[in-house]
């Protein structure tokens, strides 16, 4: 069965503030702020995980509906991978 | 707040501030960069505040930290650059330490960029981050005088981000007694962007805290004591090749004023793989009493640094250099709009030499009154 996951890109330089991640990497002048569940995916990311389990987790901790977490997760990580914070893997 | 995140570091009992006092600790804890810290002891439960402390300490880390962002963007590519030019360098402090030694960089803010190279690649190196719009802020008293007798240049470029660039780790006597050298054979890997840097390692990094907790600021700045706690906790400490760097860099007597300094701070011993030193040179003592008493700030570092410094003709040539600088120096010394003088260059050893011929002539009366041959005269 092949999954999919993301891990954090490792040309991101990332600063934890409370709940809040600041994000740039060295050939970008600006900065991004994740905030709420951006910021909770990004801690997550530490380690490379698969959607299911990101779904598993944050659903436990916000308990709400795996389904829509689901939604709002998997249009989260697409934004995220376009601003190449993440980078997408596909394993067996 | 200092000892926040150590072993038996944080008090038992939440600190409260009063609104009357809060303002003045958030400078403090700005200016002593500890606002990670102190954040961190906030949300422990050991730092009681309330809402709006909270959001004013969140801001302050947060501007500390999109600093030291745009600091390791900085360093990034000024680390490629000297790749690209064939200079070994090591990155010191900052974001060496925030990423090789704390469990979360973001308890360990910074404000510049330091790096270490070789005596021999210093000019490449110089040439190398001037290459990427950093100039030096200062110009030296002569030309070539880093290179010989000073410990770093300060570079900036024009969005004022400041480096550092090293070629020992501290100015004065114990700058010249360290062999930085073999500080390049103690260093260890960090992964930066995707990128690997090289650092000191623990050892080398220890004795670099010491060194700039006791002898960088006076009073010592309190970041810099909790990196010395911080590497000793660190479980991977050669405190045989500490014990050999303090006999033969004359560092004991700065080690143990680091320790000593710092468990004064945390309030507990820190665990000091070194014997107390019973007798230190008394050169040595009088060192470290040029960068930690008054004397620091009457020209008591260049006094120590002349005795520190092989040979009458490198003696010479640093007072001279001290005490004749080039025109551009003083200029670039002086107060804006001021042009710099000899005199006001002067003004410092005047001082001294005044201070001295005054302790002199009372102590010659003072030993004239008390002469019992005089009195017998009498």
């Amino acid at each position: 069965m092949v999954t999919r996951g993301y891990v954090r890109s490792s040309s991101a330089l990332s600063r934890q503030v409370g709940d809040e991640t600041l994000v740039t990497r060295v050939d970008r002048e600006s900065l991004d702020v994740l905030a709420g569940t951006a910021g909770h995916i990004w801690r997550l990311l530490e380690q490379p995980r698969t959607v299911a389990e990101l779904v598993e987790i944050l659903a436990g901790h916000y308990r709400a509906d795996p389904e829509r977490i689901r939604r709002d997760v998997d249009r989260l990580l697409e934004d995220l991978v376009e601003r190449e914070w993440l980078r997408p893997f596909v394993g067996a | 707040v200092v000892g926040t995140g150590l072993p038996n570091g944080g008090r038992q009992r939440p600190i409260a501030v009063g609104p009357d006092r809060w303002q003045g600790i958030l400078s403090e804890l700005k200016w002593q960069r500890l606002t990670g810290l102190a954040l961190r002891a906030a949300q422990e439960g050991a730092f009681d505040l309330d809402d709006d402390q909270f959001r004013d300490l969140m801001t302050a880390q947060r501007d500390l930290m999109i600093h030291a962002l745009v600091l390791e963007r900085t360093l990034l590519a000024l680390w490629s650059r000297l790749q690209a030019a064939e200079v070994e360098a090591v990155v010191l402090k900052g974001s060496a330490l925030a990423h090789g030694v704390y469990p979360d960089p973001s308890w360990r803010p910074f404000g510049d960029i330091d790096l270490l190279v070789r005596d021999k690649q210093w000019p490449k190196a110089l040439k190398a981050l001037s290459s990427c719009g950093f100039q030096r802020r200062y110009q030296e008293p002569r030309p070539g005088f880093t290179a010989r007798f000073g410990h770093a240049a300060l570079l900036e470029d024009s969005q004022h981000v400041e480096v550092d660039l090293h070629r020992t780790l501290v100015a004065g006597p114990f700058g010249m007694w360290i062999q930085p050298d073999e500080l390049f054979d103690r260093t260890t890997d960090f992964v930066l962007g995707g990128i690997v840097l090289r650092r000191l390692d623990n050892t080398a990094a220890l004795a670099h805290a010491c060194v700039h907790a006791s002898l960088g600021f006076r009073p010592p700045l309190l970041l810099p004591i909790r990196d010395v706690a911080q590497l000793c906790v660190s479980d991977d400490v050669d405190w045989e090749l500490m014990r050999d760097w303090s006999r033969r860099w004359h560092l004991a007597v700065v080690f143990e004023h680091a320790f000593d300094t710092a468990a004064d701070t945390l309030g507990s011993a820190l665990p000091v793989g070194l014997e107390p030193v019973a007798r230190h040179d008394r050169g040595d003592r009088r060192a470290l009493r040029a960068y930690t008493s008054d004397r620091r700030r009457y020209g008591g570092k260049a006094t120590a640094t002349v005795l520190a410094i092989p040979g009458l003709r490198g003696k010479f040539e640093y007072v001279g250099a001290l005490l004749f600088p080039d025109r551009a120096f003083l200029v670039s010394r002086a107060k804006e709009g001021s042009a710099g003088s000899y005199l006001g260059r002067w003004a410092v050893p005047i001082r001294w030499v005044r201070g001295r011929s005054v302790s002199l002539m009372t102590a010659i009366r003072d030993w004239w009154t008390r002469n019992p041959m005089r009195a017998g005269r009498r």
